[in-house]
């Protein structure tokens, strides 16, 4: 593919609002990762990586019936960083239909029609009305990619797309053959899920949620912290946006499957290894030229293990990696997209951000795995995000 | 602001098989017949077969979803003669498995909240093409996509792109079905609609068609309804139907203008012809 430049992005998490937020925490090596406080999930035993104040930023007037945590959140993200005004302008540059939208999310609004059943909404007639008005913009998968359109007055293409963790990895790719191909001149990759019941009791029914703030790639690791994010990025041409603002850029992304098993990864990582392969191929860059890897690295025992052996088939043991979900938690369907702007960050930053959370290293880990943040000059990221149903997307991202 | 003008896409491919489960439809020779016009539609509801093609745990796993997906997924294989672990694969569905979510909700309005591990696979969206990929052994590229009335258009587009960019052949395969009340009431798809096309860049022995696709304003133009009173009432009611405009051209083998529901403001606008 011809690179493309990232000239808008932003992101939303536990560690806080936007990339200065998300840049001083990963210095500070601060988590986002607190004890579980949700009122629709009491009972549970775990360590959440919360956004606050998404009760207090609704939805309001003409979008009003978007209104659900998701898309609070999708909104919230996007009114940071200057993101929004940098929508306004490629509206203005390449025409409302000329820009692609694609969104990454697993459960979209899922938490209302949950609410909604708990709260046996439907006993009489008009909140049967009410109930079915909700969801048809809040819990329907399309509802992030419908509401940020709405929102923006975009009329090009606009997509859900829906493989669980990997999701807004693969949204990038689906951005990037949009423009190769001609559909749009520019995209707008987004990522965003919000805690609910069916992941937190859903992730905890398979055993591999911890009660404790996860710790990747530790000998001592026992599962995953579950967090919600919201991610976006502008991609553009390059020499199409203005001066300056050219700096990161999508260079390759690999997709692939492990014809597996719905939850467990391949046993060897042979579906990740072919992800990153790919990834490294399209980029035209030999893995040496790799000066860091943002690991899917969730915590679970089986992930973390199995993602470090194909990492070491690739890059042999010096490579530095980390996995950053010990800062916000596995923030599923936006993982791939916060990842990514933890990169840029990165990349921006001349830092590698260290493995939060992991104390002694699992010796059966052969890759450099780092414990702590160091400053480094770096120049190529790769980003790594597999999903259940043995989803794998591996991206580039290169600073020029 | 009024699109730019001049700026219709044109892709052109190849269709080399297609498959239909759907009420009154249980395969593609079924389908031809009732879309040729040759046997009256009759809305019984589909068979959901086991498929064969799943190691014995993920078969017993297997929920509806997965079923009319295999389904689809299998006969277009076959019918386009492809070998199913070579193909990337986008799947699509505006709703996933309103089945597995009701049990799933209900479950989460128990105190305990107990959720069985297998509904929490199922009640995933790229569930379907997750087990398709174990069924296939196939580890080439899958997505799985959601665009409420437009998800047949997307992911037509989202196959051609990849068409376009990267593959030479795909498997495309959309399905969605009725979901139980009160999931029913709030997102309203009728009925049962599955079907799948393997689509490719250049044409090869068997292709069955061409299609040079373009898009089209919507505020000049409609999307292709169906004359057949019973089959517009599918097409309308279920976002995986939106596809029988294209599959009627298939199944009868003409030349044919057709517009599909794409953007906002767009519609696809599909000149097909029959390979001879």
């Amino acid at each position: 593919m011809k690179p493309l430049a990232l000239t808008s992005y932003t992101s939303l998490s536990a560690v806080g609002k936007g990339l200065s937020s998300l840049r001083t925490a990963l210095l500070e090596e601060r988590t986002g990762l607190a004890p579980i406080d949700l009122d629709f999930a009491r009972g549970l035993d775990t360590y959440i990586g919360r956004v606050n104040n998404i009760e207090n930023s609704p939805i309001v007037d003409k979008l009003k019936r978007f209104d659900c945590r998701n898309n609070r959140l999708a909104q919230m993200c996007i009114l940071q960083d200057g993101f929004k005004e940098s929508i306004h302008k490629a509206i203005e540059k390449y025409g409302s239909n000329r820009i692609s939208l694609v969104i990454g999310t697993s459960t979209s609004g899922i938490l209302e029609t949950e609410l909604a059943y708990n709260n046996s909404l439907l006993r009489d007639e008009s909140e049967i009305e009410f109930f079915s008005n909700k969801l048809r913009y809040t819990h329907c998968f399309f509802s992030p990619a419908e509401f940020i359109s709405e929102y923006f007055g975009l009329t090009g293409p606009a997509l859900t797309i829906s493989t669980a963790c990997s999701s807004s990895a693969k949204a990038f790719a689906s951005a990037a053959r949009h423009i190769e191909a001609g559909f749009a001149d520019a995209a707008i990759v987004g990522g965003v899920d919000s805690l609910c019941m069916t992941t937190l009791y859903g992730f905890s029914s398979l055993n591999i949620v911890s009660t404790k703030p996860c710790k990747p790639c530790d000998r001592n690791r026992d599962g995953l912290s579950l967090g919600e994010a919201a991610g976006f990025a502008l991609l553009e041409k390059p020499g199409e946006a203005n001066s300056g603002m050219e700096e990161i850029f999508l260079s390759g992304y690999g997709e692939s499957s492990d014809a597996h098993h719905m939850s467990a990864p391949h046993p060897k990582g042979a579906g990740a290894e072919l992800a990153m392969r790919g990834a490294l191929e399209m980029s035209n860059i030999r893995p040496e030229d790799v000066d860091y890897i943002n690991m899917h690295g969730t915590a679970t025992p089986a992930n973390d293990t199995i993602e470090a052996s194909a990492i070491s088939r690739i890059f042999g043991p010096d490579t530095p990696c980390s996995s950053t979900k010990g800062w916000t938690g596995h923030t599923l369907g936006a993982a791939g997209i916060v990842e990514s702007l933890i990169a840029v960050v990165s990349l921006k930053s001349g830092i590698i951000p260290g493995c939060l959370n992991m104390i002694e290293i699992d010796p059966e880990i052969q890759a450099n795995v780092i414990d702590t943040t160091v400053k480094a000059g770096i120049s190529n990221v790769l980003v790594n995000s597999f999903g259940f149903g043995g989803n794998n997307c591996s991206l580039i991202l290169e600073m020029k | 602001m009024q699109p730019h003008l001049g700026d219709e896409v044109v892709v052109n491919f190849y269709i080399n098989g297609a498959s239909i489960t759907a009420n009154g439809m249980i395969n593609w020779k079924e389908a031809c017949e009732v879309l040729t016009g040759t046997r009256n539609y009759i809305p019984s509801e589909p068979e959901y077969v086991e498929p064969g093609i799943l190691p014995a745990n993920e078969r017993r796993r297997s929920v509806k979803t997965v079923k009319l997906a295999i389904q689809v997924a299998q006969e277009a294989i076959i019918n386009s003669k492809a070998k199913m672990e070579d193909l990337q694969t986008v799947f699509a569905s505006s709703m996933g498995d309103g089945f597995v979510m009701d049990g799933l909700f209900k479950a989460l309005c128990v105190p305990k909240k107990v959720v069985l591990p297998i509904s929490f696979h199922n009640s995933v969206h790229n569930a379907p093409v997750g087990y398709w990929l174990i069924g296939s052994k196939c580890m080439k590229a899958s997505t799985s996509i959601a665009c409420k009335e437009t998800t047949f258009g997307s992911a037509l587009m989202e196959s051609t792109s990849q068409l376009s960019v990267e593959t030479e052949e795909i498997l495309l395969v959309v399905y969605d079905f009725k979901a139980p009340e009160p999931l029913h009431y709030a997102m309203p798809i009728e009925g049962a609609f599955a079907t799948a096309m393997v689509l490719s860049r250049k044409r090869r022995e068997g292709s069955i068609a061409f299609v040079e696709l373009t898009t089209a304003p919507n505020y000049e133009n409609q999307p292709s309804a169906m004359d057949n009173i019973d089959l517009e009432a599918i097409r309308i009611g279920n976002p995986a139907a939106r596809s029988l405009p294209m599959l009627f051209s298939l199944a009868n083998g003409i030349d044919n203008e057709i517009m599909i529901e794409y953007t906002k403001d767009t519609l696809l606008c599909l000149n097909i012809k029959p390979c001879l």
